[in-house]
């Protein structure tokens, strides 16, 4: 049973009387462990896409199963659950907190969750050493570099424990190097069983993938699998 | 989201925005100490006019000239005098009033060599004592035959007594009023305040004279007299006393073809009550008018903090905070504000209702202060309601937003 599958996905956007169809029908599946990058040019749909598999946007029409489930009708409410439990998402330009500490950014998703004060700050400061942060954990988010930043959103991506680690240009707002090191880090999560779905139009980023679905206009126009993965010597 | 993890949330992003919650709850703090101090003192008013009304006593009944119906409208100062001595005498001779005096009051010039000033000069009949009671420092008051023979004599409050004498003893000293001369006779204790007036301040001489020499009038400003037995039946009996003096036929009862008025403390006390009432009504008007305006503060403040965490809104919800999360979230932070808000202005409510009655007191012989318990638990509980009432429309509006849309806002 794959871990995600869709089936026909449309997504269309209105706006009052005008109708803009994105997504035109997507067919595919992703299993538990993959590393998959979504590519594309601007407007090709990629980023609705990743927001529809990631519980951001609800779909239009067809069916999205995830882990056997039909999750294609779920509302607001539904959704949001489902990404608290199941989800964590990394974004081009971080989303920290500004005045809070590394630990607090990290805590925040389990906020929503059942656990005591004591679980949280356990379960943050594991993924804060997973990040390689600890040096870190007490200061204030602004004060740190953008790579580190980017960790702490990754630390934060990881801590529920979710069963898909949703990033959307992770690097896109970052020099190459540190770039090179959050891709770095991205595999070495994915080495450790956990599933990535990466959003990006830099090919070289795509590279450490393993499975690259290219979207143009609405549809898949390539699905690259069995994608020799290459380490190291990344440059834009 | 649990509750103490909505406080502690609400708590950080308040003190991250010091001065701006500060600002904010203004309003709030405002307007509940305002209401605060102003029903404390007007709970003092009502309680010092009470104690005044008690120390009299309740059986005094007062008769004052009127027209038409007294108990409406405020009191015409141009009123027709029909009150006189014969109604006085009238009084006197029914078996319900055991005192009855007439007053005449003035306000004159009264000199002593080079002191000369205006002093509130009391007409009185040699029973004033038996109705408004006080002790001499020395000398005594005038007596029925002074009253009787328009004698030029004169009782002085303690304080007119040492403007115009010094260290001196006044008593068969001459002063001027009017240009007439008076023999002082007596020197009253100082009394203080009664019913706002400085009774220490103040010269008492026989009604008749200042009647005749003083102001060449007939009438008196009011008649005051001690009932005997019930209060009530005693009022019906000036009543129909005054209209034979004054020939009004009026069998009917009706107050309003009368030319007169009977009242008695009770009455006054009755009054006091309804000006407390309405004094209530017209603070809790001020009170929902300024606090209005301190919630319009609170949602314009509140809308401002959701636009600019629109992004942080669009993080929590990815990480899985529902609608109620984030509306929860926001209204924790409201009703935060507004009762903090109101706890200070609870506060400095009490403080400047202590200081007031501190200050009214150097003035105001028993005057209490007095702390509206019931106006305390009430600002806590509208603070509150603030809160909620006027935070709900942005917090609804930040839960509503779209995960993907609020992330990506610049």
């Amino acid at each position: 049973m794959a871990l995600i599958e869709v089936n026909d996905l449309v997504k269309t956007y209105t706006n009052g009387e005008v109708q803009t169809p994105v997504l035109k029908g997507i067919t595919t599946k992703i299993e538990k462990g993959e590393f998959v990058s979504i590519m594309g040019p601007s407007g090709s749909g990629k980023s609705t896409f990743m927001h529809i598999l990631g519980f951001l946007d609800p779909l239009t029409s067809g069916v999205y199963k995830f882990n056997g489930k039909d999750v294609s009708e779920f509302d607001d409410d539904a959704r949001a659950i489902m990404r608290r439990e199941n989800l964590g998402f990394i974004f081009q330009f971080f989303h920290l907190l500004a005045g809070a500490t590394v630990l607090e950014n990290v805590m925040l998703p389990l906020y929503y969750l059942p656990f005591s004060l004591k679980e949280r700050e356990e379960k943050a400061r594991r993924a804060i050493d997973a990040v390689e942060l600890t040096h870190r954990t007490d200061f204030v988010s602004n004060k740190l570099s953008g790579g580190e930043k980017q960790r702490v959103a990754i630390a934060r991506a990881i801590v529920n424990e979710p069963s898909v680690i949703f990033a959307d240009e992770p690097t896109g707002n970052l020099d190459t190097k540190t770039g090179e090191t959050i891709l770095e880090l991205l595999t070495k999560l994915h080495e450790d069983g956990r599933t990535i779905i990466m959003v990006t139009h830099e090919q070289e980023a795509a590279e450490f993938s393993e499975r690259i679905i290219r979207i143009r206009d609405g549809v898949i126009e390539k699905d690259e699998r069995d994608h020799k993965r290459r380490r190291g010597s990344f440059s834009k | 989201m649990k509750m103490q993890d909505l406080m502690a949330t609400a708590l950080t992003s308040l003190r991250r925005n010091k001065s701006r919650s500060v600002l904010t709850i203004l309003g709030i703090v405002i307007g509940i100490a305002a209401v605060i101090l102003m029903l404390s003192i007007g709970r003092s008013a009502e309680d010092y006019i009470l104690s005044e009304v008690a120390d009299l006593g309740s059986d005094l009944v007062f008769v004052e000239p009127s027209s038409g119906d007294p108990t409406s409208g405020p009191p015409d100062p141009f009123i027709e005098q029909t009150v006189n001595l014969d109604d006085v005498e009238a009084l006197r001779d029914s078996a319900f009033f055991s005192v009855v005096d007439g007053s005449l009051i003035s306000t004159l010039t009264v000199s002593n060599g080079d002191e000369s000033d205006f002093v509130q000069i009391a007409g009185a009949t040699e029973t004033y004592l038996d109705i408004f009671p006080a002790d001499f420092e020395a000398g005594s008051f005038f007596s029925q035959s002074d009253v009787d023979g328009y004698a030029r004599v004169a009782v002085l409050g303690k304080q007119t007594a040492e403007d115009l004498f010094g260290d001196q003893n006044p008593i068969d000293q001459k002063i001027k009023i009017k240009k007439l001369s008076f023999r002082v006779v007596g020197v009253l204790e100082e009394q203080g305040t009664q019913f706002f007036q400085n009774l220490d301040e103040r010269i008492t001489i026989p009604v008749t004279t200042m009647q005749r020499d003083l102001l060449g009038v007939d009438h008196v400003n009011f008649i005051s007299a001690r009932a005997i037995g019930d209060v009530e039946i005693a009022k019906e009996e000036a009543r129909y006393i005054l209209r034979d003096t004054h020939d009004i036929d009026n069998p009917e009862d009706d107050i309003e073809k009368d030319d007169f008025f009977v009242s008695s403390q009770s009455d006054a006390v009755e009054t006091v009550g309804v000006i407390g009432s309405i004094l209530t009504v017209l603070l809790a008007s001020i009170a929902a008018i300024s606090l209005l305006v301190g919630g319009i503060g609170i949602m314009n403040i509140m809308l401002v903090s959701v636009t600019e965490r629109t992004k942080e809104i669009g993080l929590r919800k990815s990480i899985g905070a529902t609608y109620k999360d984030i509306l929860k979230q926001f209204l924790v932070e409201s009703v935060l504000l507004t009762s903090v808000g109101g706890i200070i202005g609870i506060l400095i409510g009490i403080g400047t209702s202590l200081l007031s009655a501190l200050i009214v007191q150097n003035f105001v012989n028993g005057w209490t202060a007095s702390l509206p318990a019931e106006a305390i638990f009430l600002g806590l509980i509208v603070s509150s309601i603030i809160g909620i009432v006027f935070g709900l429309y942005p917090a609804r509006r930040a839960a509503k937003l779209d995960p993907v849309q609020a992330l990506r806002y610049e």
